[in-house]
């Protein structure tokens, strides 16, 4: 029988990394100030367990430069949770890989975000690349299913069926995607974020890969800021199955998931920004009592009333898909304006918005701080959709920059033949 | 009490797990939403 995540907790052990990436929404690099100790993180452990997360992912930094990752890792299994890893893959070696298999880690997600070149670039290490793939066939040997987690922007998007070819050629059984959004590091390279237009012309390429991908045995599962609403949605988000009821149903943060930060900061879900999303540390206040009790865990309770919608405001507030969808991803619409209930990262608003002859993009207005999970703010631009695109932009993604396998042709061309606008 | 935890202020034996939890409040206004959002769905995919 399939395994279904139901409520799980993504968990920063330590911000420790031994790579820079340019795109990491956390700024990892050096360890926070005050982690949490063995016995704090052990006792988190349980309490876990008692408010009912079922599946624990141990993300970094890099989570393996923590040295009692792997007692961590141990200590979730006997409470009864799956523990999970989600990995820049560098330095796992095979003994490393054994032990892990040793602790109980279920499965190990490894970040993959370009073909060699581009992958280096963006996570800031030579030999990045080469190493992520030594750690999954050190994964493979040891038998820890793996899957690979990727970003999609305009370093990456060109390349992307090229690196679904490499990582379902290593042994990857998933592959989770989702679109690099401006925290952190990304809020600092804005110029490597997709601009909401050009969404035109990345789902049907992802929805080409994708289909290949389903059809091969990877399984595709779209991240909390793909899709909406598009026609790909139910292909997507049903992974690869395309049932008539599955589709974008609203942010999950505090309902289904929560996110631990090295110190102890508890959030609704992991990439939230520190500053507006923290509801308590645990070195404060026992976990049930923050998931129970503090307002920024409990913000998407009251759908179905004015109050679950009353967070909505620009395209979302007017959208016909607005009481279900919430606004899409509450992580991507409020890193883009500082506040959640308009995601300009929209399919679905993305095509209206072509009927209507409009072009939306982004440009940024407010730096971000340079702390850990922050944002600055961006200036949504909306223009007739003919008017040239800005000069100096060698980024920009179109459809005829994507780098398809010889042998695919079938689904270049239709990737071609669905873009809009 | 659960008796690995080491937690001094965590009261948790027998109470029920908090997550997951829905955001909705009444099913019937879940279901209506879910409903509305397939049709106009299945509009915009006929449009499409």
């Amino acid at each position: 029988m399939q395994y279904r995540r139901t409520s799980y907790a993504v968990w920063e052990i330590t911000l420790k990394c031994n790579l820079a990436c340019s795109h990491c929404g956390s700024r990892a690099g050096q360890a926070r100030t005050k982690e949490l100790s063995t016995d704090e993180a052990l006792d988190l452990v349980q309490q876990m367990a008692e408010v009912g997360i079922k599946e624990v992912t141990l993300i970094g930094g890099e989570a393996f430069l923590r040295p009692d990752w792997l007692e961590i890792a141990a200590a979730i299994n006997q409470a009864g949770m799956r523990c999970t890893m989600t990995t820049g893959g560098y330095g796992i070696t095979l003994e490393t890989a054994r032990k892990m298999k040793q602790a109980g880690i279920a499965t190990v997600s490894v970040s993959i975000d370009g073909l060699e070149e581009t992958h280096d670039r963006l996570r800031g290490r030579k030999g990045a690349w080469k190493y992520a793939f030594k750690t999954m066939s050190h994964l493979k040997e040891v038998g820890i299913p793996f899957g690979c987690n990727t970003q999609i922007n305009r370093l990456s998007a060109p390349e992307f069926p090229r690196i679904y070819e490499c990582i379902r050629d290593a042994g990857a059984r998933a592959w989770q995607i989702q679109l690099t959004v401006p925290m952190g590091n990304a809020a600092d390279n804005a110029h490597i974020l997709l601009q909401p237009h050009e969404l035109l012309d990345i789902y049907p390429m992802i929805t080409s890969v994708a289909r290949r991908a389903y059809s091969e045995g990877v399984q595709v599962q779209p991240g909390n800021n793909i899709g909406y609403y598009g026609p790909e949605e139910r292909l997507l988000r049903g992974r690869g199955k395309a049932d008539e009821w599955t589709f974008w149903q609203g942010c999950a943060a505090g309902l289904a998931t929560l996110g631990i930060e090295a110190d102890g900061a508890i959030k609704g879900c992991p990439s939230l920004p520190t500053a507006a999303y923290t509801g308590g540390n645990i070195r404060d206040r026992s976990l049930r009592d923050i998931v129970e009790n503090a307002e920024e865990l409990r913000f998407n309770l009251g759908a179905g009333t004015p109050e679950g919608t009353k967070h909505l405001w620009g395209f979302c507030k007017t959208c016909e898909f607005a009481e279900l969808c919430r606004g899409g991803c509450s992580w991507t619409a409020h890193v883009f304006f500082d506040r959640r209930g308009n995601n300009p990262y929209c399919h679905h608003r993305a095509l209206v918005q072509a009927e209507r002859g409009i072009r939306e993009r982004v440009l940024p207005k407010v730096r971000a701080q340079g702390l850990p999970f922050d944002n600055g703010e961006f200036e949504l631009i909306e223009e007739p959709i003919d008017t040239p695109w800005p000069e100096n932009d060698p980024l920009h993604f179109t459809s005829d920059r994507i780098q398809w396998p010889e042998t695919w042709q079938d689904e270049a061309d239709v990737s071609d033949a669905l873009v809009v606008g | 009490m659960t008796e690995n935890s080491s937690s001094g202020n965590a009261k948790f034996d027998g109470e029920t797990p908090l997550l997951p939890r829905q955001a909705w409040n009444s099913q019937l206004a879940y279901l209506k939403a879910v409903l509305k959002a397939k049709q106009a769905l299945d509009r915009r995919e006929k449009f499409n």
